[in-house]
C-alpha cells in the first residue's frame, strides 16, 4: 500500500514533464510573434489572470484524485466573494467578513461531501445540485441592489496591491501553492486522498477511514474557491450575480492539463499551477496576436486537447521506463 | 462505421447476469421516480388550477422533448463509464447546419440528413479522440464542446440563420399529429428504438457491459475501441435530431442554441438512475428524469415563485429526487453490485 | 423631438451616402448599367456632409496625416446585437478615413462565457499593455467593478470609452471614462416601453415581463418600465420570469406563464430574441397577436433585422431601436475627436431611441441595413 503510493508520487514528479513542455513552446512561440509578450507588465497580468483559476483548481485537483468531482465551485466562488462584499457593505470588519467567507466555503464543501458520503449521491450529481442552490443564494443577496461600494482601500488591496513589484494575488497563490504541494506531497492526508482515489476499497480495509477524507476534500476546495472568490471580489470591488459561472470547467480543465486523471488516484499540484497558467496564456496569446473572435474558440479547444495529449503521452512513456 | 463483423459473445453466465438483475434494480427505481413525479403532481393540482389541464400536460412534455432525447444519447454514454459534454454544442452545430442548407434551397430531406450527418461525424471525433489519444471524455468532449461552438461562430459570425423556414419544416418542430406536438412524437420513438436497442440487441448489452468492467469486456474478444466510438457516434447522431427539432421549433439558429442543454441532459440521466461510474442505466428513467426537471419549471412559473428562487429549488429538488430515487427500494442492490463491480475492477 | 429631427438629418445623409457609394463603387468596377446614375449627386455629396469648410478640413486632414487609431471594442458577448454595432462603427471609421486619411485598426474580443467580467478584465489590461490608443467596453460589470482596470489603463495612456451602459445609475463623475455613449436614457429604453404599453393597453391589462440575467440592463429597464406604469393602477403585472437573454429560454417562460395567466394583454420581453420566443409561444398556444386593436402585444427592445421583420409581418408587435448602429458612430467619432483633434467630450452621449412598430419599422430597418452592408475599406 505504501509503497504502490510512493511509487505513484515519483511518477507525479515527472509527470509534470508533459505540461512544462506545452508552456515552453507557447511562451517561446509568442514571445517571438508578439513584440508586447515580454514585457513586465504583460508577464504580471499573465500570472495576475491565472492565479484565480489556479486557486480553484488547486481545489479541484485534490478532489479529482479522489475519484471525485465538484461542480460547485464556481458558485461557491460567486456566493463567498458576495457575502464578504455583502457583510463588508454592511459595515462589517474587513477581516471577519473575509473570515465568514472563507467559513462559508468550508462549510458548502463540507456539506457537499456529507451529502456524497452518508447519502451515497454521486459526487457529479450533489455538487451539481450544489451548483445551483449557491448560485440561487447569491441571487437572492443581490434581489434589491447590487453588492457594491464595499471595498476599503485595504480590501482593494489583496488583490490590487503589489509587493516588491509583484501583484499580492500572485503572492498568495504562491503561499496557497507551497501549502498545497506540501499537504498533498508530505502528509499522511495527501497519501490518503491518492490512496482513496486508486483504491477505495483497499484504502478502507487498510483502515484509512474514507469518508472523513473526502469530506476533508471537498471542504478544502469549498475554501480554495471561497478564497479565489474574496480575491475577485476584492479585483472587482463588485460582485455580479453571476461572478464565477463556468470556472469549475476551466478548474478541471487546469487540473487535467495539469496530468490529474479524472478517475481518481493521480494528481500533481506542480501541474495544475501549470495548467492554470496555459489556460491564461491562451487568451492572453489570443488577445496579444489580435486572433478574430470567433477562432478563438477553436484554437482554445485544441490547444485543450493537445496539451492533455502531450501530458498523457508523456506520462504513459515516464511509466514505462 | 460498419459493426456487422460477427463478433463473439460476452460470456453467457455474465450475460445472463445483467439480464437478470437490470429489470430488478431498474423496477424499483423506476417505482420511486413515478412517485415523486405523482407528489409533485398533487401537490401542483391543488396549488394551481391551471396545472393538471391537458394542455399544460403537453406544454411539459414538449418543453422536456429536447433534453430528453439528448439524455437518451447521454445515458448511453453514462453507460459505458463515460461522458458526453459536447451534446449542447452539437445541437447548436447540426441544427445549424440544417438550416444553412434549407436556406440554399436544399431539399429538406438532404438537409435533415445534412445535420444528423454533421452531428454523428462530430460524435465520432470524440470517439476517436477518447480512444486513440487515451484523452478522458470529459477533457475530450469539453473541448469538443468549445470547439464545435467555436466553428458555429465562425461560420455565422455570430449572426442567426434566420429565414430558412418552409411549411414542411416547421412540422418537424411545430405540427401536430392528433394534437399532439410532434417533438414530443419524436422522443417517443426514439424511446421505443433505443429501449429495443438498449435492452434487447447485443450493442446494448456490451455497452453496459462496457461500463461495469473495461476488461471483461476487452477479454471476451469485443474491439472496445470501436463500441465506445459507436456510442460517441450515437450520442452525436441523438444530439443532432434534438438540435434539427429545435432549429425548427425556434426559426431562427442563434450560435448560442443548445448551451448548457448538456448539463441538464447530465441531470435528466442521473435522476433518471443512470450511474455515472457507468455500468447502469434505464432509458425509461432518463424520460422521467427530463419530464420532473420541467416539470419543476413550469410548477415554479405558474406559482409564480420569482426567477431568483427558481435556481436554488432545482438544486433542491434534483437531492431530493435522487434521494428518492436511493430510497426507491435499490439501495441495498446498488451497494451489492458496487462491491462486486469493484472487485471485478481489482481483479 | 429632437431625435426625430436627428433622425430625418441621417437619412438625407444616409441617402447621399449611399449614393455615393454606389458610385464609387461604378467608378472602380466600371460598371456599365449603372452609370447611368447622374454623377451630379456624387459632387454633391461631398458637400453634403461636412464638418466644416475646405479650410476646417485640410487641417484636421493635417492633424490626422498618418495616424494610425488602435482601438480595442469588446462587448459582453457575440451576438448579432453588438454586431449592428461594429458595423456602425466600421460606417464611420470609412468615413473618417475617406476624409482625413486618418487609419483605423480595430479588433474585437468578446468573453466566451456570456457576460465573463472577469475575463473582459483581462483583455482590457492586455490590451492596455499592447499600448491601445482607445478601447470601447460594454460589460456585464458594475462600473465599480471596472473602475480599477479603467483608470489602469488610462493612467497607462488608453482612453476608455463605455458604450450600450445604463450610465444614470452612477453618479458621473464616478465614471472613470472618457466618455459613456449609450441610448436614450430613461432606464435603459424600459420607461419607453412602458409608456408605450400603457398608451396602447389605454392604462388597463395584465403584463408578463421576461427578463434576461441578472444584472444591471435589466435591473433598469425593469426599474423604467416599472415607473412607466406606476401612474396606472390597473395595469397589473401578473407574472414574471427569466430567459436568459436567449429564445429558446424566453419562449419556455412564455409557455408557462401563459399557462397561468391565459388573460395577458402584453409580454415585455427585455431583449428582442425573448421577446420574439414569446410572441411564437403566443402564436403556438393559439391566441391573438395584437392587430392593432386587441390581441396580446409583444414588445422587445433591441433593433434587430430579425424583429423588424417580425414586426412587418405582423407578429412581434414592436421593439425599441435603441440605436446599435448610432452607439457604433458615435464612438467612432468620439475617439477620432478625443484623441486626434484633443477635444473634450462629453461624459455622456445619448443616441436617439425609438420605439418602432408597423408604422415606422422600415425607416429603422433600412438605417440598420445600410451599416450591415457596408464593409471596412483597408
Amino acid at each position: 500500500m505504501n509503497t504502490h503510493t510512493r511509487k505513484l508520487i515519483k511518477l507525479n514528479a515527472r509527470e509534470g514533464l508533459g505540461v512544462s513542455i506545452i508552456l515552453v513552446i507557447l511562451f517561446v512561440f509568442l514571445s517571438v510573434s508578439s513584440e508586447y509578450f515580454l514585457t513586465v507588465e504583460n508577464i504580471t497580468n499573465l500570472l495576475m489572470h491565472s492565479v484565480f483559476v489556479m486557486l480553484v483548481a488547486f481545489g479541484v485537483m485534490f478532489v479529482l484524485s479522489t475519484g471525485g468531482i465538484d461542480l460547485s465551485v464556481g458558485s461557491v466562488l460567486g456566493l463567498c466573494g458576495g457575502v464578504t462584499g455583502w457583510l463588508m457593505m454592511n459595515g462589517t470588519n474587513m477581516w471577519l467578513a473575509i473570515l465568514a467567507g472563507l467559513l462559508l466555503g468550508t462549510l458548502i464543501g463540507a456539506f457537499n461531501g456529507m451529502i456524497i458520503t452518508r447519502l451515497r449521491i454521486s459526487p457529479f450529481l450533489a455538487t451539481f445540485a450544489m451548483l445551483y442552490i449557491a448560485r440561487g443564494l447569491l441571487l437572492l443577496f443581490t434581489i434589491n441592489e447590487p453588492i457594491r461600494n464595499f471595498a476599503t482601500p485595504e480590501f482593494a488591496f489583496l488583490a490590487q496591491g503589489y509587493w516588491l513589484g509583484i501583484p499580492m494575488p500572485v503572492w498568495i497563490a504562491l503561499a496557497v501553492f507551497l501549502i498545497c504541494y506540501f499537504l498533498f506531497n508530505s502528509t499522511s492526508f495527501g497519501r490518503f486522498v491518492v490512496a482513496v482515489g486508486s483504491n477505495q476499497e483497499a484504502a478502507h480495509l487498510s483502515g484509512i477511514s474514507t469518508n472523513s477524507i473526502k469530506i476533508r476534500v471537498y471542504a478544502l476546495s469549498g475554501l480554495l474557491a471561497a478564497s479565489a472568490g474574496i480575491l475577485l471580489s476584492s479585483r472587482l470591488t463588485a460582485v455580479q450575480p453571476l461572478m464565477g459561472t463556468s470556472y469549475e470547467l476551466d478548474a478541471i480543465a487546469a487540473a487535467v492539463i495539469g496530468g490529474t486523471s479524472m478517475f481518481g488516484g493521480k494528481g500533481s499540484v506542480t501541474g495544475v499551477a501549470i495548467g492554470a497558467i496555459i489556460l491564461a496564456l491562451i487568451s492572453n496569446g489570443l488577445d496579444l496576436l489580435a486572433v478574430n473572435q470567433f477562432y478563438r474558440l477553436i484554437i482554445t479547444g485544441l490547444i485543450i486537447i493537445i496539451a492533455v495529449g502531450v501530458e498523457r503521452y508523456t506520462s504513459t512513456r515516464a511509466k514505462t521506463a | 462505421m460498419g459493426n456487422q463483423s460477427p463478433e463473439p459473445i460476452v460470456q453467457p453466465d455474465s450475460d445472463r447476469l445483467k439480464s437478470l438483475r437490470i429489470p430488478l434494480r431498474i423496477d424499483g427505481q423506476i417505482i420511486g421516480l413515478i412517485i415523486f413525479l405523482a407528489v409533485i403532481m398533487i401537490v401542483m393540482s391543488f396549488a394551481s388550477e391551471h396545472f393538471l389541464t391537458y394542455i399544460n400536460l403537453l406544454n411539459i412534455l414538449q418543453q422536456a422533448a429536447f433534453v430528453m432525447i439528448l439524455a437518451f444519447g447521454m445515458t448511453f454514454v453514462l453507460s459505458t463509464g463515460g461522458i458526453d459534454l459536447s451534446v449542447g454544442s452539437i445541437v447548436g452545430i447540426s441544427g445549424g447546419m440544417t438550416a444553412w442548407l434549407l436556406y440554399h434551397d436544399v431539399n429538406m430531406v438532404m438537409a435533415v440528413i445534412g445535420g444528423m450527418i454533421v452531428g454523428t461525424a462530430v460524435g465520432i471525433v470524440n470517439g476517436l479522440v477518447i480512444t486513440k489519444l487515451g484523452i478522458s471524455p470529459f477533457i475530450a468532449t469539453l473541448a469538443m464542446m468549445i470547439i464545435a461552438r467555436g466553428v458555429l461562430y465562425v461560420w455565422t459570425g455570430a449572426i442567426p440563420i434566420r429565414e430558412y423556414m418552409s411549411s414542411s419544416f416547421t412540422f418537424l418542430g411545430q405540427g401536430r399529429i392528433l394534437n399532439i406536438q410532434f417533438p414530443v412524437i419524436v422522443a417517443a420513438l426514439l424511446l421505443l428504438i433505443l429501449l429495443f436497442v438498449y435492452r434487447r440487441m447485443r450493442f446494448g448489452r456490451h455497452v453496459l457491459a462496457l461500463g461495469s468492467s473495461e476488461e471483461a469486456v476487452r477479454i471476451s474478444g469485443i474491439k472496445v475501441d470501436r463500441l465506445r466510438i459507436k456510442v460517441y457516434a450515437l450520442s452525436g447522431l441523438i444530439a443532432a435530431i434534438a438540435g434539427i427539432l429545435l432549429a425548427s421549433r425556434l426559426t431562427t439558429v442563434h450560435p448560442e442554441m443548445g448551451k448548457n442543454y448538456e448539463l441538464e441532459a447530465i441531470a435528466a440521466a442521473i435522476i433518471g438512475g443512470t450511474s455515472l461510474a457507468g455500468g447502469k442505466g434505464s432509458l425509461v428513467g432518463t424520460a422521467l428524469g427530463a419530464i420532473i426537471l420541467f416539470m419543476i419549471k413550469n410548477a415554479m412559473n405558474l406559482l409564480n415563485v420569482h426567477p431568483y428562487w427558481e435556481t436554488i429549488v432545482v438544486g433542491v429538488i434534483i437531492l431530493v429526487a435522487v434521494t428518492v430515487n436511493i430510497w426507491g427500494g435499490s439501495a441495498r442492490i446498488r451497494l451489492g453490485s458496487r462491491k462486486a463491480l469493484k472487485e471485478v475492477k481489482q481483479s | 423631438m429632437s431625435g426625430r429631427k436627428r433622425m430625418s438629418m441621417k437619412l438625407i445623409m444616409l441617402v447621399v451616402l449611399v449614393a455615393s457609394l454606389v458610385i464609387a463603387g461604378c467608378t472602380n468596377n466600371e460598371a456599365p448599367e449603372e452609370s447611368a446614375t447622374p454623377s451630379v449627386v456624387a459632387e454633391g455629396s461631398s458637400t453634403a456632409y461636412q464638418w466644416g469648410d475646405q479650410n476646417f478640413e485640410q487641417f484636421v486632414g493635417t492633424a490626422a496625416e498618418g495616424r494610425t487609431l488602435k482601438i480595442g471594442f469588446t462587448p459582453p458577448a457575440a451576438s448579432e446585437f453588438y454586431d449592428i454595432i461594429e458595423h456602425g462603427a466600421n460606417t464611420m471609421m470609412n468615413e473618417l478615413s475617406d476624409r482625413f486619411g486618418v487609419k483605423f485598426e480595430f479588433e474585437m474580443s468578446a468573453p466566451n462565457e456570456h457576460q465573463s467580467v472577469e475575463s473582459q478584465v483581462a483583455t482590457i489590461e492586455n490590451w492596455t499593455a499592447k499600448q491601445y490608443d482607445a478601447i470601447l467596453v460594454s460589460s456585464a460589470g458594475d462600473f465599480d467593478a471596472m473602475n480599477a482596470v479603467y483608470q489602469k489603463a488610462m493612467d497607462a495612456g488608453t482612453a476608455i470609452f463605455m458604450f450600450n451602459m445604463p450610465a444614470e445609475m452612477w453618479e458621473e463623475d464616478e465614471l472613470k471614462a472618457v466618455s459613456v455613449i449609450g441610448y436614450n436614457n430613461h432606464y435603459q429604453a424600459g420607461y419607453i416601453v412602458g409608456k408605450y404599453a400603457a398608451e396602447k393597453l389605454q392604462g388597463k391589462g395584465n403584463i408578463l415581463l421576461i427578463w434576461g440575467l441578472p444584472g444591471h440592463w435589466s435591473t433598469s429597464r425593469k426599474n423604467g418600465f416599472l415607473e412607466a406604469i406606476a401612474p396606472y393602477p390597473d395595469m397589473k403585472i401578473v407574472g414574471e420570469q427569466r430567459g436568459d437573454y436567449v429564445r429558446d429560454k424566453g419562449m419556455q417562460a412564455a409557455e408557462n406563464l401563459l399557462q397561468a395567466h391565459p388573460d395577458v394583454d402584453l409580454i415585455y420581453g427585455e431583449n428582442e430574441e425573448m421577446a420574439q420566443g414569446a410572441t411564437q409561444a403566443v402564436e403556438a398556444r393559439g391566441l391573438k397577436l395584437w392587430d392593432g386593436t386587441d390581441g396580446i402585444i409583444t414588445i422587445g427592445a433591441d433593433g434587430l433585422k430579425s424583429g423588424y421583420e417580425s414586426i412587418r409581418q405582423g407578429k412581434l408587435t414592436a421593439t425599441v431601436n435603441v440605436g446599435p448602429v448610432d452607439m457604433g458612430r458615435e464612438f467612432i467619432k468620439a475617439v477620432f475627436m478625443h484623441e486626434v483633434l484633443g477635444y473634450t467630450v462629453d461624459k455622456i452621449i445619448n443616441v436617439p431611441t425609438a420605439v418602432i412598430d408597423k408604422e415606422n419599422v422600415d425607416v429603422a430597418a433600412a438605417y440598420t441595413d445600410w451599416a450591415l452592408s457596408t464593409k471596412r475599406n483597408d
